[in-house]
């Protein structure tokens, strides 16, 4: 049994919550709720806190079991089809994580490298995390995300004297549907910490961990979309590709590091590569749950490999992944707030005199 | 210059190369399970870099979802 400790938890879904987020929605947010952008984070992070609370309570009625595994032997059928509702949307997250950060390589660090090039340099390395199972994807979190939280929560440090706080002025001077259709655009985003719940079992996964994962991410993703607001404007910030690299790159310490987005560059890529990693082997550990037969260890490379394939058949460019982010909440919707939903209110387990007669049927059947 | 036949079977070619031994050992299911993905890897990957308009399932999505889109 491999062994997860709170605090591996809880980074791993700040993880989830925090590392595609910060590349791919804050420009469109900026365009979209303008300098009130900040607010639509905590409102966000408020909604996802309910389904997380009853995913934590259905979890809490298995605590043996992780919460795939115990719906599927509870209801084999429904079960399925809720793994399957579930690996369909991880995969979509995996394959659109994984084309947002070849582009970002592309256009920050590699421009003359082909696409294809730097797809399979980190597929490997995923795959190779993946295949390590949970126990090694908390290791690289401890190893890559803490450094990214602190030199996150240093930044307003860093760049405390080019922060102009009147650049969030006026305050919702166009009432509440900017903040709601932004709340539209980041539900999808923050609402990947409803991972955690479907690996673990109830013992392991509680409540408060949930909730200081949602609360350290949504904390982390505010910290630098104020900056950005705050320090690059609402106008610049809006019109950047990726804004939070802009902003990384304002910073220079004395004359002989000014490059300091490289630093974070370095720390940022492995961490969001075990985020992608992550959604990788939940597909297949799923996959297993559903057919126990297959082996996830051994469908992590081709899994992986498919996905890197569909990353480039789904996406054309960059600008038609920032485009997705308008229809995708639809579609996620219903495993983000209805599945949980659902399964707050019809599983629970066996109840004892269920129990015993089902295992007497075994038994009849096993006699005969 | 690789043609993209040439790059697919290269590359899943490998990756099958350096899995034989799991697969070979894992259960039907897997194995049949891992081919199929590799296949549509291939397949896929062939039919991107050939096709010059490539039909996108997100564009697909976005015409038929768009209109149920409650926010601008």
């Amino acid at each position: 049994m491999e062994k997860i400790s709170p605090r591996q938890l809880t980074l791993m879904g700040t993880g989830m919550t925090f590392n595609a987020t910060l590349i791919s929605l804050p420009a469109q947010l900026a365009g979209v709720a303008k300098q009130n952008a900040w607010i639509v984070y905590p409102v966000t992070a408020a909604t996802i806190l309910l389904s997380i609370w009853a995913l934590a309570r259905v979890s809490a009625r298995f605590p043996s079991h992780d919460l795939m595994g115990s719906l599927i032997e509870r209801h084999p059928l429904a079960g399925r089809l809720i793994a399957l509702i579930l690996i369909a949307f991880f995969y979509v997250v995996l394959v659109r994580d994984l084309r947002m950060i070849i582009d970002f390589t592309n256009i920050t660090l590699l421009p003359s490298t082909p696409l294809s090039v730097i797809g399979i340099l980190f597929i490997i390395t995923i795959i190779s995390i993946a295949r390590g199972g949970t126990e090694m994807l908390a290791r690289m979190t401890d190893l890559f995300f803490i450094p990214l939280c602190f030199v996150i929560l240093s930044l307003p440090l860093l760049l405390g004297k080019e922060v102009q706080l009147h650049f969030l002025k006026p305050v919702l001077d166009e009432g509440v549907m900017p903040i709601l259709t932004g709340v539209w655009y980041t539900f999808p985003y923050i609402g990947e910490v409803l991972i955690i719940p479907f690996l673990f079992t109830g013992k392991t996964f509680r409540f408060k961990f949930g909730l200081h994962a949602l609360l350290f991410g949504t904390l982390l993703l505010e910290i630098l979309l104020v900056l950005n607001l705050t320090v690059l404007g609402t106008h610049l910030t809006g019109r950047f590709m990726y804004p939070n690299h802009e902003l990384v790159r304002q910073i220079r310490i004395t004359d002989f590091l000014d490059r300091f987005d490289l630093i974070l560059v370095a720390i940022y890529l492995p961490a969001i590569t075990t985020k992608i990693a992550f959604g990788l082997y939940f597909v297949c550990h799923v996959l297993k749950q559903m057919m126990p037969t297959l082996s996830a260890r051994a469908l992590v490379a081709p899994a992986g490999l498919f996905s890197l394939v569909a990353s480039f058949w789904f996406f054309e460019n960059s600008i038609q992944l920032l485009n997705f982010n308008r229809t995708w909440p639809l579609l996620s919707i219903v495993p983000i707030y209805v599945i949980p939903l659902l399964l707050l209110l019809f599983v629970r387990p066996k109840k004892k005199k269920e129990e015993e007669g089902s295992e007497k049927e075994e038994e009849k059947k096993e006699a005969s | 210059m690789m043609t993209p036949i040439t790059q697919s079977l290269l590359i899943m070619g490998l990756a099958i190369w350096l899995q034989w031994r799991e697969l070979q050992s894992a259960t039907k299911g897997t194995r049949w399970t891992a081919y199929a993905f590799y296949l549509l890897a291939a397949g896929l990957w062939v039919y991107i870099a050939t096709v010059i308009r490539v039909p996108r399932p997100t564009t697909l999505l976005e015409n038929v979802l768009g209109p149920w889109i409650p926010f601008p």
